[in-house]
């Protein structure tokens, strides 16, 4: 297990540097940044003082060494906007990020698993159907139009939950602030939550039906009813746990997802997360915040895909098994 | 042991039918047959001729589209044909137990085999954990399980093909049941692995007087195993009677030519005789006797559907033209068909 | 609801073979996909919104980007109210004064279009190098599925956010290269799928005898790669194909949403939809609502075709 750990940091490590390389090399070769740090104004002087300042002069690669050596020390450039460390930006609404993205993978894992398990255990049921057109549904309905829908009917007509922003009432644990401790806070947490949730929650659904339709016709489901099990814990050992793998790896990685696509659900409810920071920062054409947003991402997908790995070792002992013998 | 009076098995005119989107499926149609303690009933057919679904319909595991929508099942007298969910559930494992073919399907792989034992004695009694480890450990040793305590505590893809087939055998006799059906056990296994499980499985059955359904297609299996015999072909039991009688004097052409396609020595040189064609669709099924497309004895009689008769004492047979003892069987009548 | 849809394994064991030669294959999908109700919808659905875009021009009650017959005038009338010039805005207008019906019927034939161009352009080029992967194996192979796999873990939205935040064009931008831009953003995480899904199914059916057969006689490689393993690996390449369409339409309209898709000029649904957000505060819904109807009405045919389509075509369902 640990020799396993140690060269999924290896190759992490590795992705982490060709992604680096790749974003550098995108956000700074494309396009020229001191159009937009220079003042139209300024004159030839000017301009260079702040080219040399900024080691545009240099060739590529040097430029890209300065760049990992300020980066390994946590220093990802300053945003030109708010002129602040652009990681202490990203740090600041990470937590809001977070707290939108865990709240939206509850929604979708508590109801998605057991709709999908109900589904796949009678798939000609009425109820089956209707729950697998409402799950095209759910990933054919686009994240931001739902999201204006739900404000239109909740928000404007209806006048029960907030559209914008988290709330308040604010309060920290263990060092994070977070809104889910007040009511005042769930009802802001809401209906973005629902909002980015929506399209998880089909793919959860279709996934756990598609699993449950695999292993209940699998011999050993049969031989678990042959010994006279019940059907519920037939159900909830035998077919749920064989099922929990593919979801347990689809769900890691769609956590990344969830924090991706809340740019969308951000912008919609104004939430103050990372999200609506890299689409401002889009719009004002602020580099250094773009690059740190990718770069804290990549570090999250990477982190994920080995928790997801942890996991599913986990929840599956023949991979186990391959592991200690490679 | 003495054979008692209450069969602990009797199957009579059992129908289990698919309602497929193609049509009605008569898998089982009209099969009978009674297995009492201690015996041991070999069921033989091709693939598709019903026997696996006749076992699932004892355990009451047809699954859908299909039901069992003729015919009584009378486990020790009480009629379990449709019976409700829950007295099923409390014969299943305990009373009735089942063995399938292929014993790298039939352990969860994600659960130890520890877990997989315990639950089946927790189904049905309430005991501790401990005691119901106790007996797993017990029933891994009966079946020649080595070193049973640490293997207890693996994962089914720790063990072989043949140890795994062991372990599901355990696992049927946890609970002591009257009755075992076992669907093809043996058919995945090696040779020589397949003799050890056979050899255990009849001196199982011996010591505890557990009743049993063999399900095969091999028919030197059942001639070592079995004490009756029940042919099936296309839904139905063509031939019943000792494995003794039926061997050496078999009756139905089918059987006749189930037989006849046996490699064996004194037949070396000779080419091997075999049946022509294959097992009729189960949707549109023949007027009359389902075999006469096959048949070499096929006759004018042949279109109207046969009733079991008695050709020979203690024999149940279904064909208007049985072959008499000692006569071959592959008289070809070519014109009649016409 | 037909009761039995789903062949079952008794089915599988006893159906005669015979059965399934007599039928043509394009008959028997035919006949499968027609047993599901919702999926014959979704077939209309996709028919209906292709003969509008086509026809769009001629059935649209005004032109929206005609600017001589547009008024300020009729900005932000409500839905029945009858504009300057005479025409009824049976869904309103827009903050332009844009009929909306107009407005829709040229923003689904631009989705449609986007959609569908980015994706023959990202299926050309995914099973190109799908195939290429497949075929030659080895280093070759390496690259290229290490790209894909890079590539797929991270989500297609993030891609196309910064692939068109790093060539972000001044305003002056002229229309055209806004449109080539976003479909070259859709392409990029597109292609992925299909060089995957194409690989996956192509090295299935080059581990066959008929491909060793085809060797055997010294056919050259394309001819075993165009005659032979192409053809066998249409029925997952349509499943796809169909599904990425839909993403991409979704695609377009959000990045449109969040300003980085399509000009004012060249209004998709999802643009439509965006400008519409401005004034859903003060009640005026429609803007939004109607747009995201009809992008809604169009994905979800789309999806519906896409779904019934992998359960008819899929061979572990089948045989």
């Amino acid at each position: 297990m640990t020799v396993f750990i140690i060269r999924r940091l290896m190759q992490a490590a590795l992705v982490v540097l060709v992604m680096s390389f790749l974003v550098f090399s995108g956000v700074f070769l494309v396009g020229d940044p001191t159009e937009i740090l220079v003042a139209d104004d300024a004159d030839q002087a000017e301009r260079q003082a702040i080219i040399e300042s900024l080691g545009l002069d240099k060739p590529f690669h040097i430029q890209y060494l300065r760049f990992l050596q300020k980066a390994a020390q946590g220093n990802l450039g300053e945003s030109f906007v708010f002129n602040e460390p652009a990681l202490q930006l990203i740090m600041d609404r990470l937590p809001a990020t977070m707290e939108l993205a865990v709240a939206a993978l509850l929604i979708s894992v508590v109801l998605g698993i057991p709709l999908g398990v109900i589904a796949g255990l009678r798939p000609e049921a009425a109820y089956s159907k209707i729950i697998m057109t409402g799950s095209i549904l759910g990933f054919s309905l686009p994240t931001f139009w739902v999201g204006i829908m739900m404000i239109i009917l909740f928000s404007v007509q209806l006048g029960w939950l907030p559209s914008t922003g988290r709330g308040d009432e604010i309060h920290y644990v263990l060092g994070f602030p977070t809104s889910l401790l007040t009511l005042d806070g769930w009802s802001h947490v809401l209906l973005p939550a629902v909002n980015l949730a929506l399209f998880k929650l089909s793919a959860v659904t279709r996934l756990a039906r598609a699993g449950t339709r695999e292993v209940v016709h699998q011999d050993y489901v049969k031989f678990a009813r042959a010994k006279g099990l019940t059907d519920r814990r037939v159900i909830f050992v035998h077919v749920l746990k064989n099922i929990l793998i593919p979801v347990v790896t689809v769900l890691g990685l769609e956590f990344g997802g969830l924090v991706a696509f809340s740019v969308v659900t951000e912008t919609i409810f104004a939430w103050p997360g990372i999200g609506k920071l890299l689409i401002d920062s889009i719009g004002l054409l602020d580099r250094p915040v773009i690059v740190a947003y990718l770069m804290i991402i990549v570090l999250l997908f990477v982190f994920l895909n080995l928790a997801v790995d942890i996991c599913y070792s986990l929840l599956d002992p023949r991979v186990r098994l391959q592991d200690i013998k490679a | 042991m003495a054979k008692s009076d209450v069969p602990t098995l009797e199957v009579r005119n059992l129908q289990t039918h698919f309602f497929t989107r193609a049509g009605e499926v008569k898998a089982v149609n009209d099969v009978s047959f009674t297995v009492r303690p201690g015996e041991v009933l070999g069921l033989v057919g091709e693939s598709g001729s019903g026997k696996t679904v006749t076992g699932f319909s004892i355990m009451g595991l047809v699954d859908e589209p299909g039901r069992i929508v003729g015919g009584e099942i009378l486990y020790k007298g009480e009629n379990i044909a449709n019976a409700p969910d829950e007295r099923m559930r409390r014969l299943r494992g305990n009373n009735i137990a089942m063995i399938f073919q292929d014993p790298m399907m039939t352990l969860n792989p994600v659960l130890r085999v520890d877990t997989q034992m315990i639950e089946a004695i927790q189904a049905h009694e309430n005991v501790s954990r401990d005691e119901a480890w106790e007996r797993s450990r017990a029933a891994l040793e009966q079946v020649g399980i080595p070193a049973a305590e640490e293997r207890l505590k693996s994962y089914p893809h720790q063990f072989s093909g043949g140890m795994r087939q062991r372990v599901a055998i355990a696992i049927a006799l946890l609970n002591k049941p009257d009755l075992i059906v076992a669907d093809e056990p043996t058919t995945a296994l090696d040779v020589t692995i397949q003799g050890q499980i056979l050899y255990e499985v009849q001196k199982l059955c011996e010591e505890t007087g557990t009743a049993m359904i063999w399900i095969t297609h091999d028919l030197s299996v059942v001639a070592g195993l079995a004490d009756e015999i029940c042919v099936m072909y296309a839904g139905k039991v063509v031939e019943h009677g000792t494995v003794d009688d039926v061997l050496d004097n078999p009756t139905h052409p089918y059987t006749h030519g189930l037989i006849s396609s046996v490699p064996s020595r004194n037949k070396r040189g000779q080419p091997l005789s075999q049946i022509p064609g294959m097992t009729p669709s189960l949707l549109n099924l023949p007027k009359g006797c389902p075999f006469k497309t096959r048949c070499p004895r096929v006759g004018p009689d042949c279109d109207i559907e046969p009733e079991i008769t008695h050709p020979v004492p203690a024999r149940d047979v279904r064909c208007h033209y049985p072959v008499a003892a000692g006569e071959a069987a592959a008289v070809p009548t070519p014109e009649v068909t016409a | 609801m037909t009761a039995i849809q789903e062949e079952t394994a008794v089915e599988k064991t006893v159906a005669d073979p015979k059965d399934a030669a007599v039928e043509s294959p394009f008959k028997r999908i035919l006949s499968d996909y027609m047993e599901s109700p919702v999926a014959v919808i979704g077939a209309i659905g996709v028919i209906l919104v292709i003969f509008i875009a086509v026809i769009g021009p001629f059935i649209a009650p005004t032109d929206p980007y005609d600017l001589s017959s547009v008024s300020f005038m009729d900005n932000l009338l409500a839905p029945g109210e009858t504009m300057a010039n005479g025409t009824v805005a049976w869904l309103g207008t827009d903050g332009a004064g844009r009929d909306l019906v107009s407005a829709m019927i040229y923003g689904l034939r631009i989705s449609l279009g986007v959609g569908v161009g980015s994706g023959i352009i990202a299926l050309i080029i995914g099973c190109t190098l799908g195939m290429i992967a497949a075929y030659f194996g080895g280093r070759t192979d390496m690259i290229i599925m290490r790209v894909v796999d890079m590539q797929l873990s991270f989500p297609a939205i993030l891609v196309a956010l910064i692939l068109l935040a790093v060539v972000k064009g001044g305003p002056n931008e002229p229309g055209y290269f806004a449109v080539f831009k976003i479909i070259a953003a859709l392409v990029v995480v597109q292609w992925a799928y299909y060089a995957r899904t194409i690989r996956g199914s192509a090295l299935v059916e080059r581990r066959k005898e008929y491909v060793e057969a085809a060797n055997c006689l010294a056919l050259g490689n394309s001819r075993v790669v165009f005659r032979h393993l192409l053809p066998n690996c249409i029925a997952p390449i349509i499943v796809v194909g169909t599904m990425q369409t839909a993403h991409a339409i979704s695609l377009e309209a959000t990045l449109s949403f969040l300003g980085l898709g399509l000009p004012q000029t060249e209004p998709s649904l999802g643009k439509l939809i965006s400008n519409g957000f401005d004034y859903v505060m003060s009640g005026k819904y429609w803007i939004t609502v109607f747009p995201g109807l009809a992008l809604l009405f169009m994905i979800v045919s789309i999806n519906l075709v896409g779904d019934r389509l992998r359960d008819v075509l899929n061979p572990r369902l089948q045989k």
